[in-house]
């Protein structure tokens, strides 16, 4: 299947500008698609630390969620756990997280929420999984995270 | 109001592919639209348990669900309604296993987690298209339920 593929961002909404006060009539309405990036990764690896891109955030973008799910669990000998990060700190929106339970967690940690609601550049998100003991040979990890493509939010200014 | 309809996926991102590896000037930077259809029990609630309803939520193939979003505009009324959301090929509960919706739990939103005990098929819905059904199970005598689905369309998630 083909991809329709935009520079964006892509808002929809009938009234495009505000030129008087009326709702539904003359302020603007518009909203911006939300948009996601995913990757599923097998947890059948051996010990040790893997990394994985996710995909790359646009700059001023505004990160909504980031989700692990596991769907299918690690039968790795001692332990497994997937993070969510960016180059360089790896546990930064979401940290160690076991995969050898079903579940998910969809959270953005304390610590990652200022960036998060504007990256100042293009940022490579990244998962984490940390393996050890017996090499698994099953399990399976989705990683998604939304955002509003190059929203640039700041301050707003007051109603007068 | 006109509708704009794209066969899609749409992406949108200034970069389209990596050529390099310097962010922001030639490492693929796009993103999927997120896409939503939601359908309602309508009245059926009223009638207490049924079995598969067909709905009008088609996802297609090879699409990642994303979440689902259970709104309650009308409390349930009598008993605790049991839902299900399943398709007309892989079962009844193939999405949302058994999700329990309480009188007491009012009217309002609800996320089911860990895929509500499902047969966890949110990351890849499969090879062909699939359309929605719902079940419930409990005397129910009113309420309604909405069911948003959230999902990437065809973007054939694989590890």
């Amino acid at each position: 299947m083909g991809t329709t593929t935009f520079s964006g961002p892509i808002k929809a909404g009938i009234i495009k500008e505000t030129t008087g006060t009326t709702l539904g009539d003359n302020v603007k309405n518009t909203g911006q698609v939300v948009m996601s990036q995913s990757i599923m990764i097998s947890a059948a690896v051996a010990a040790g630390t893997t990394t994985y891109d996710v995909g790359v955030i646009p700059k001023n973008s505004q990160l909504l969620t980031t989700t692990i799910r596991v769907a299918v669990v690690s039968d790795q000998g001692t332990s497994a756990t997937v993070s969510v990060g960016k180059t360089g700190s790896a546990a930064f929106f979401i940290g160690n997280t076991n995969v050898k339970a079903l579940g998910e967690v969809s959270s953005i940690a304390n610590g990652a929420l200022d960036q998060s609601d504007r990256f100042d550049s293009d940022t490579q998100i990244t998962a984490t999984l940390i393996a050890a003991g017996t090499t698994a040979t099953t399990g399976q990890v989705s990683i998604t995270f939304t955002y509003v493509q190059a929203n640039n939010l700041r301050d707003k200014a007051a109603n007068i | 109001m006109g509708t704009t309809t794209f066969s899609g996926p749409i992406k949108a991102g200034a970069i389209k592919e990596t050529t390099g590896t310097t962010l922001g000037s030639d490492v693929k930077n796009t993103g999927q639209v997120v896409m939503a259809q939601t359908f309602s029990t309508g009245t059926t609630l009223a009638g207490g348990a049924s079995a598969a309803n067909a709905t009008t939520v088609v996802i297609p193939a090879n699409s990642q669900i994303i979440d689902i979003v259970i709104d309650k505009p009308t409390a349930m009324v009598n008993a605790t309604c049991v839902f299900s959301i399943g398709d007309t090929v892989g079962g009844n509960a193939t999405f949302l296993n058994a999700f329990s919706i309480t009188v007491a739990s009012s009217f309002g939103r609800a996320y089911p987690t860990v895929e509500a005990g499902g047969t966890r098929a949110w990351a890849d819905t499969g090879t062909s298209d699939v359309k929605l059904t719902f079940t419930t199970t409990g005397a129910t005598t009113g309420g309604e339920v909405r069911a948003t689905i959230l999902y990437q369309q065809n973007n054939n998630l694989t590890a």
